[in-house]
């Protein structure tokens, strides 16, 4: 394991400080913006939640979303379709919605 | 060559407090740089409403018109629970104001005719001619009214398809109260693609959840134009528990000729079939908008570039929603939202010279079987080879729960709640 974790350190941790640098932040902001803005057909728009389904904006780190995300996919968390939706993310694409959503407000 | 596990890289970057990155990094907006740009929609349905809302979204200082010459929208998604008696008409309707005032979008109240692409105009009812930068259509379908012998839009007050909801809703509701017990409903589905492919089986079992507890000795016969479905086993299932001996499902089989007069039905297979409530799902096209404009090809739909929405027939005209060809995705509500929102990003892209980023795309149906029971079916899609193919999704487990079945039922709610509001609001 200590081997595997070495090895994510120094091939995935600089690919993501780079991709959360300033420019490649801007140019990334309206794939995120239109990833996320499919959220909303089920979180409501700004994804603040509606009813019985959950707000996600800015309620969670990253951190936490990631974990949650991870529990979906691999079924560890009780769910009815996000664990369809999780298997549709890919790692970069989690990584994205992951920061955006523990930032965004968009005023609600 | 090595390659951790999503877990591993899930967990091990949670444990390193990538978090804390998250609070020091602003997420900037995206900023206005297209002023002035005109921008107008043809059709205020899940399509265009949302289409007109994310645009204003995404640029602040475009000048955005809607024209929609209906007062307010009537939705079909949960019009099978109003079949059903679980809501009111009201439950499905919505206004227009709070989308306008909220987003600074001009509404015209008024149906577009035809479109000028060479000027660059939308032609209305009064003469008026409305100049545009960039057009987006999204006119829903329209029915092809040609293909079944004795079926046209003045029977179809008679007999009612209710695949536009709103007076055919209402139609077919009244047709279902005034029924006597013991009665035969038939819904016959359409050949060729058409609206919400999974929505004749909740409408089979909304109507039946009615007759259940209303006129318990009637029958649902539900003749299905394909040989199979893919929730087939799922429903079958519910069907047996919940209404058994109910629903009969005919597949293989559509029908040809209609005596209204006599309630009957012909089918493919030359049989003659007697209904006291007939709902006809007739066959689909695009729009008329679409025809007249020169948007569609051979299939009745509009081809469009699947990424940005663009026209392939017209330039500076973009299609959305059940009109246009889109790949994998299912014509549906959710669909067209989702499509709108790439569409408005292909816009605002194609105004500031910019190349837009490959979009992704969901469409989600729920499907309600009664008051406290939903299945779903989640499609999540990306763009391969300039298509949109479905890369994840499907049905609710075999497996699940009545508990689950009942939470899908209120996330069913739920999630009519959020759509609507994110593209009405």
């Amino acid at each position: 394991m200590d081997t595997i974790l070495r090895l994510v350190v120094l091939l995935v941790l600089p690919c993501l400080l780079l991709s959360v640098s300033s420019s490649a932040w801007a140019d990334n902001v309206l794939r995120t913006q239109m990833l996320a803005d499919n959220c909303a057909i089920c979180h409501g728009t700004n994804c603040v939640g509606s009813l019985s389904i959950p707000n996600i904006n800015g309620v969670m780190s990253a951190e936490d979303f990631l974990f949650k995300m991870n529990g979906f996919y691999f079924g560890d968390e009780n769910a009815t379709v996000m664990d369809r939706i999780a298997k549709g993310l890919s790692r970069d694409q989690l990584n994205d919605l992951a920061f955006y959503f523990a930032k965004i407000n968009r005023s609600r | 060559m090595f390659r951790p596990s999503r877990r591993d890289v899930i967990r091990y970057l949670g444990s390193l407090g990538l978090a804390s990155l998250a609070g020091v990094t602003s997420f900037p907006a995206l900023s206005s740089t297209n002023s002035g740009a005109r921008i107008v929609i043809i059709g205020g349905g899940f399509g265009g409403a949302a289409c007109a809302k994310y645009l204003r979204r995404y640029d602040p200082g475009l000048s955005i018109t809607l024209i929609e010459p209906k007062d307010k929208y009537i939705s079909c998604l949960f019009s099978n629970s109003v079949l059903g008696g679980l809501h009111p008409m009201d439950f499905i309707t919505h206004g227009y104001d709070n989308l306008a005032s909220n987003n600074d979008i001009k509404l015209i109240r008024d149906q577009a005719i035809s479109i000028e692409p060479a000027n660059r105009k939308v032609v209305l009812s009064d003469r008026q001619k409305i100049d545009y930068d960039h057009l987006v259509v999204s006119p829903g379908i329209d029915f092809r009214w040609n293909q079944i012998e004795g079926y046209d839009e003045e029977v179809a007050n008679l007999v009612p398809h209710a695949w536009q909801a709103g007076k055919q809703t209402e139609l077919l509701r009244s047709q279902l109260q005034s029924m006597e017990d013991g009665g035969v409903v038939i819904i016959s589905t359409p050949t060729g693609n058409f609206r919400a492919p999974p929505a004749p089986y909740e409408r089979a079992s909304m109507i039946a959840y009615y007759l259940s507890q209303e006129k318990p000795k009637s029958k649902v016969l539900l003749l299905d134009s394909g040989t199979d479905f893919d929730s087939q086993e799922l429903y079958t299932k519910a069907w047996n528990k919940m209404y058994p001996g109910m629903i009969e499902w005919v597949g293989g089989s559509s029908v040809v000729k209609l005596d209204a007069a006599q309630k009957t039905v012909e089918t493919t297979s030359g049989d003659i079939l007697k209904g006291d409530v007939i709902n006809l799902i007739p066959p689909q096209r695009a729009g008329k908008i679409a025809f007249t404009a020169g948007l569609t090809d051979e299939s009745g739909w509009c081809p469009v570039n699947q990424k940005s929405f663009a026209s392939t027939h017209q330039d500076f005209i973009h299609v959305i929603g059940d009109s246009c060809i889109a790949g994998d995705m299912f014509k549906a509500g959710s669909a067209a939202n989702s499509q709108a929102k790439a569409c408005a990003a292909g816009i605002i892209s194609s105004l500031s010279g910019k190349d837009m980023p490959d979009p992704v795309f969901m469409d989600v149906f729920y499907g309600v079987i009664n008051k406290h029971y939903a299945i779903s079916r989640i499609g999540f899609y990306e763009l391969v080879d300039q298509k949109i193919k479905k890369t994840a999704g499907g049905l609710s487990s075999k497996r699940s729960s009545d508990v689950t079945r009942h939470r899908e039922m209120v996330y069913a709610e739920a999630w009519y709640h959020s759509i609507t509001n994110d593209t009405f609001n």
